[in-house]
């Protein structure tokens, strides 16, 4: 029989992470929403209206409002900070 | 250590890397564990050290996926150095490599390379620069977007509108010479050093001139050429590159112009008024103030001048910028071969 041919993979075979999806709420009455406007032109347009209608819905306990500077960066530490208090984030985009 | 595939033979393991998608669309060199290795003791690695990371995808890039990458690109061990420092300057927080490569703009990686590296392992800076014929060129190019797209699985966000060819690779050596400054010395480094310089690009625009007689006709016609609407660099704060042809380049020189002067000559001249952007609808990034005139680049430095090119011809180059200086901006990073770092 002959020898097989070896060969590499290319990819990232697999990201070990510790990290999992968050619990899913059923709904954001009393709840803290992050709203993450990404920068992209429109996208506070876009989530100004989509805020207005989720709070004439929901009776939220806070909004926190991120504007990021970058569209094509990551969100900063000090960003992220200000995200663990919030229930749920909504990442708008734009163009 | 990656995950080792075993198959009948390297055709079949041709038509494994297209099913799995490890391809950019063209047959890919099978990437067995000796030639990876070959590739790395030319650029005195070992196959786990971290090159570097893009944050957004929780993708860390090794010196192996890097080596595999360029052995399936068609890259020969010689060239390693200069891939690795490529891929080092795309990873660099500065460039935003996340942007460029998923981006609906459709950037491609241009890849410059100056220094003595040019000669040693054969790259053109001549005739048929951004075309076909030149094993190191492409296979370069190739590389450093294989290694985005597989191993940093950019393939799977590109949000691409149309693209253009140069997104398969694009590599270029500049045609150095004693009396013009080359790029990475402008840079930083010296005539001696080897280094190179990524710049995330949309599609070269050709310059056509035949006539000129003088480096201000000629630079007109460059500058009219760099400055058409529908452009990030006439929108925002934005680099770009601009390639000029040896035949371009005895008419600058034969009045004494340098490349400073040329610089400062196209960043007064490649404008426009704002007045006719905003006639045309075309929104002006805030960050530009309140200007009566917008420039194609913030400043003479960011336009990015490489010399190159075929010796017949009056044709040189302008490679406009992806979206602005704020998310991406070009990076010069130095070549270092295993034998300078005192490897065998």
């Amino acid at each position: 029989m002959a020898e097989p041919f070896i060969v590499l993979n290319p990819a990232q075979e697999s990201i070990v992470s510790s990290e999992k999806a968050a619990n899913r709420l059923t709904t954001l009455d009393d709840k803290v929403l992050a709203v993450v406007n990404n920068g992209k032109r429109n996208s506070d347009v876009i989530l100004q209206t989509l805020l207005a209608q989720i709070k004439q819905r929901y009776n939220l306990k806070d909004v926190i409002w991120i504007d990021k500077k970058n569209p094509s960066l990551p969100v900063t530490d000090v960003m992220l900070e200000q995200l663990q208090s919030s229930h749920a984030v909504i990442a708008g985009v734009g163009d | 250590m990656s995950e080792q595939i075993a198959l009948k033979d390297p055709l079949e393991a041709m038509e494994h890397f297209f099913m799995m998608g490890w391809t950019d669309g063209l047959p890919v060199v099978p990437p067995t564990p000796e030639k990876v290795e070959a590739m790395l003791n030319e650029a005195g690695l070992t196959g786990s050290e971290v090159i570097g990371r893009i944050a957004e995808r929780n993708s860390v890039i090794t010196a192996e996926k890097v080596a595999i990458n360029a052995v399936m690109a068609g890259c020969l061990p010689a060239y390693m150095p200069v891939v690795m420092a490529a891929v080092q300057a795309v990873l660099d927080p500065a460039f935003g490599v996340h942007g460029p490569t998923v981006s609906t703009g459709g950037a491609a990686m241009l890849v410059i390379v100056n220094g003595p590296i040019i000669q040693q392992i054969g790259l053109n800076s001549g005739k048929n620069l951004m075309g076909t014929g030149h094993r190191a060129n492409l296979t370069i190019g190739r590389a450093v977007r294989l290694v985005l797209q597989i191993a940093g699985a950019g393939a799977k966000f590109d949000q691409t509108t149309i693209g253009h060819p140069g997104k398969i690779s694009f590599c270029i050596a500049e045609a150095e010479q004693e009396d013009w400054e080359p790029l990475h010395v402008q840079r930083g480094f010296q005539r001696t050093d080897s280094a190179v310089t990524v710049f995330a690009s949309e599609g070269p625009n050709q310059i056509y001139n035949h006539v000129a007689t003088n480096p201000e006709q000629l630079l007109l016609s460059f500058a009219d050429r760099m400055t058409p609407f529908s452009t990030f660099n006439m929108q925002r704060n934005t680099q770009c590159v601009v390639v000029v042809c040896p035949e371009h380049l005895a008419t600058i020189q034969r009045y004494g112009w340098d490349k400073t002067r040329v610089q400062q000559f196209l960043f007064e001249q490649a404008r426009r008024p704002r007045a006719d952007l905003e006639k045309f609808g075309f929104p002006v990034e805030s960050a530009l103030g309140d200007k009566d005139w917008i420039t194609v680049a913030p400043s003479p430095e960011d336009i990015l001048l490489v010399a190159g090119g075929g010796p017949a011809g009056s044709f040189s180059s302008y490679i406009p910028g992806w979206a602005s200086m704020d998310q991406s901006v070009a990076i010069t990073k130095p070549i270092t071969t295993a034998a300078a770092c005192g490897d065998t």
